[in-house]
């Protein structure tokens, strides 16, 4: 009677057991394939959203940043705390197009369809510093996303916002030289690189021009006097008409013009780049592009952005400079940041003095300490 | 004569695990119609359709070159983002950019993008009319303004 009684209990065990067997048994590798695929488009989709936010949280802090520094501007007034000037004036509610969270909002949900759902929190800026031209802001955005076909529910966390500064006005050199310059970047991590050292020279200083690598058909070559040649093998060109030739081999050249040889490159060099020649050395030259651009470039040895809106020339280890041509003689340029202390800069080879080539721009002085902080010391005389 | 009881009914519980197992497996082989064509080829569009979604998401429009020519201010943008840039530009930038990355795709692709309701056809200049696709979307940010592109993949 007993055994009767228990295999009842021994039925029902045994059909769940069934009902758990068929299940997994029953998901082919197709539909796991199919599964997968989902998986990924979901994924994919879900990494667009946390982009799109922490780009448009991006792109509001710098228009937030231009505002604030056109407001500087409009004051005439260096700030004393610009910081948390900065975070207290700002609200995602203050910008245009999608930078405002009620807009973005809004555009994401008439964006998904009816069987999804996104909630987006946009927190406060709680702090916010700088490290170059980048803002680093402490925002906390939340967001949860649900696919209600695909039963599917995903929740993510950005705490921190990358800000990549562009086009708000510099408060330094309007207060400086009351000249508006915006924030840009140049693109390289300083003004100059050293392209390589050569084992013997014709002895000279100071030359300047644009570089030509190996050319395949030089009677295309135009403007030779502004052209330093780059080849392994110089003797096969004729070479009297160039402003100067670079020789990758050993052999010494029989030429008027100033040579290297046996040049050791430890970077590569492109024709029409910019390229200084100063004793055995050879470098890559941004100056003039940072002059003309009046665009950034990142260093020790000058301040950062909000140090800035200060009105402050001390140095920071996130700090930020551009060079400047000032029509006042008596202020001729170095440094933005030393606009006013023209003693302390020096000349740059090549730049403020060109014994061979063209293009010199003797007003110009850089400050000393960036040229070493760059390792650019020995361009300055 | 109760530890008899016992017995039995484990032996009955031993004998019906067996076969509810053997129940069970005849149970799946018969549900299961075994791997379509049709299924495979919709699972190779979503493949590609993904595929696609996550590189124009996660390259820079740096990573075209020197097949498509990138100014110095679009090279750090995403590929979706460049995409976008270019259709608004009405030049054919934006076709040869969606010819660059789909070279290589075995199947058919269609892009659309939309900032509102309407999708907006990028690639190619009129749609192929797929009979059987599969698709997959991202979300991109132009000019403060946030877009959906949506790759679609089929024959």
């Amino acid at each position: 009677m007993k055994g009767v009684a228990y295999t009842p209990f021994a039925l029902i065990a045994a059909s769940l057991l069934l009902m758990l067997f068929s299940v997994p048994l029953g998901a082919n590798p197709q539909n796991i394939d199919l599964q997968i695929n989902s998986l990924e488009s979901s994924h994919t989709y879900q990494a667009s959203i946390n982009s799109a936010l922490t780009l448009i949280s991006s792109k509001s802090l710098n228009a937030h940043l231009k505002g604030f520094n056109q407001e500087i501007i409009n004051s005439n007034n260096s700030l004393n705390n610009p910081e948390q000037k900065f975070i207290s004036s700002y609200s995602l509610k203050s910008n245009k197009g999608d930078t405002t969270a009620e807009n973005l909002q809004k555009r994401l949900k008439s964006l998904i369809n009816e069987t999804e759902e996104i909630k987006i929190n946009f927190g406060e800026v709680k702090s916010v510093s700088s490290e170059g031209l980048k803002l680093n802001a402490d925002q906390n955005i939340r967001y949860r996303y649900t696919d209600y076909i695909l039963n599917l529910k995903y929740g993510r966390k950005i705490d921190e916002v990358d800000v990549p500064v562009e086009g708000a006005i510099d408060p330094l050199n309007y207060f400086r030289a009351g000249e508006i310059i915006n924030y840009s970047i140049c693109g390289y991590n300083k003004p100059a690189y050293k392209l390589g050292k050569a084992r013997q020279s014709s002895g000279f200083e100071n030359v300047y021009g644009k570089a030509l690598v190996e050319p395949e058909n030089m009677s295309q070559v135009n403007n030779k006097g502004e052209k330093i040649l780059f080849s392994r093998e110089p003797n096969s060109y004729e070479l009297s008409d160039f402003l100067a030739v670079v020789s990758l081999s050993d052999s010494t050249l029989n030429t008027d013009t100033e040579w290297m040889a046996g040049f050791n490159l430890s970077r590569p060099v492109k024709t029409g780049q910019s390229v200084i020649l100063k004793n055995d050395e050879a470098y890559i030259s941004h100056f003039r592009e940072i002059i003309d651009r009046k665009c950034f470039v990142e260093s020790e040895e000058a301040p950062d952005i909000f140090q800035r809106m200060k009105n402050s020339t001390s140095k920071s280890s996130y700090g930020i400079l551009t060079y400047k041509y000032d029509s006042n003689a008596s202020l001729a340029n170095g440094d933005y940041n030393l606009v006013d202390q023209r003693e302390l800069g020096v000349k740059v080879s090549g730049v403020s003095s060109v014994e061979h080539g063209q293009g010199e721009r003797s007003w110009f002085r850089a400050d000393e300490d960036n040229m070493d902080y760059w390792n650019l010391s020995s361009l300055s005389n | 004569m109760g530890l008899k009881g016992f017995y039995f009914s484990f032996d009955a519980i031993i004998a019906l695990l067996v076969m509810a197992t053997a129940g069970s497996l005849v149970v799946s082989s018969l549900n299961d119609p075994g791997v379509e064509s049709d299924q495979i080829r919709f699972s190779q569009y979503g493949s590609q359709a993904t595929d696609i979604s996550n590189y124009i998401l996660r390259r820079d429009a740096k990573s075209l070159e020197p097949e498509i020519e990138v100014s110095a201010s679009h090279r750090d943008i995403m590929i979706s983002s460049f995409l976008i840039l270019k259709e608004k530009e009405n030049t054919d930038k934006a076709e040869k950019t969606a010819r660059s990355i789909l070279s290589d795709e075995k199947y058919s692709t269609e892009i659309y993008y939309r900032s509102n309701q309407t999708f907006n056809l990028l690639y190619p200049e009129s749609p192929y009319n797929f009979n059987d696709s599969s698709s997959s979307k991202t979300l991109t940010v132009v000019d403060d303004k946030v877009y959906e592109i949506l790759v679609v993949v089929g024959e």
